[in-house]
């Protein structure tokens, strides 16, 4: 019995084509940002970046809101004549 | 989704994710004043006009952008994970978005720094800038745009199957 011809429409059908190449360009391109992002901040040449920059308690130790105390301070100052 | 409410879908999508492009060159240009000028004043103005431009408009457009283009996807014959343009560029429009709300926390302390009047020009001056982010973000923002205009072919190994088992449905 001979064997059916196989149908070549069907069977390229069957089979994903594969990933665009710009597609992969692209997955390379962001491989070597995450990279140089990488190194950029382990060897600390981006200065102080990075998420963790994003957290509390950053930004040179600088007052961002006066304490209590301070604003108590400078209002007896103003109510005493002071600068 | 009805061809009227695709075009009402599409309308808002573009507006809101083009106004993004435009609200992040504004935020640009405060970005480049507090990063070069040493007049007090324009840094205190730039961190906090920052503040609000990021806080106020960018995070709103970007969060509509995201869900507007998650609604046109899935509204509309593109789907959200069958071709490779949509895929990228919900990818990485979450990363920016992301990258965006994190970084609002900084420019919001940095602005409330700047307008505190005990500290000096030169604390102001210290403070730096978050230009690596602005302008990576633009040069993201135009990435995707083009995509989204191109729109280059490519189904993704999902959308290629989906597309075979809708042909095997189609009679002869």
């Amino acid at each position: 019995m001979a064997t059916p011809p196989v149908d070549t429409e069907e069977s390229a059908r069957e089979s994903y084509p594969g990933t665009p190449r710009w597609v992969i360009a692209i997955a390379v391109l962001a491989i070597l940002a995450i990279i140089v992002i990488a190194l950029v901040l382990s060897t600390g040449l981006g200065g102080s970046h990075g998420p963790q920059r994003h957290g509390p308690g950053d930004e040179a130790g600088l007052s961002v809101t006066p304490s209590p105390a301070h604003a108590f301070a400078d209002h007896e100052a103003v109510l005493a004549g002071r600068p | 989704m009805r061809p009227g409410l695709r075009k009402v879908a599409l309308a808002a999508h573009l507006t809101v994710s083009v106004g993004w492009v435009g609200a992040a060159a504004a935020y640009l240009a405060l970005d480049v004043v507090a990063a070069t000028s040493r007049d007090e004043q324009a840094l205190r103005a730039a961190f906090i006009g920052m503040d609000l431009v990021a806080g106020s408009v960018i995070v709103l457009l970007a969060v509509a952008t995201l869900l507007t283009g998650i609604v046109m996807s899935l509204g509309t014959r593109w789907g959200l994970f069958r071709h490779w343009w949509v895929v990228i560029s919900l990818a990485l429009t979450a990363f920016a978005a992301t990258v965006l709300v994190l970084e609002t926390q900084t420019i919001s302390t940095m602005a409330a720094v700047a307008a505190d009047p005990s500290n000096s020009g030169d604390d102001l001056r210290g403070l730096g800038n978050t230009l690596v982010h602005s302008i990576g973000g633009i040069i993201v923002l135009i990435a995707i745009l083009v995509m989204n205009v191109v729109k280059p072919r490519g189904l993704t190994r999902y959308g290629w199957h989906q597309q075979e088992r809708e042909r095997g449905r189609q009679p002869d």
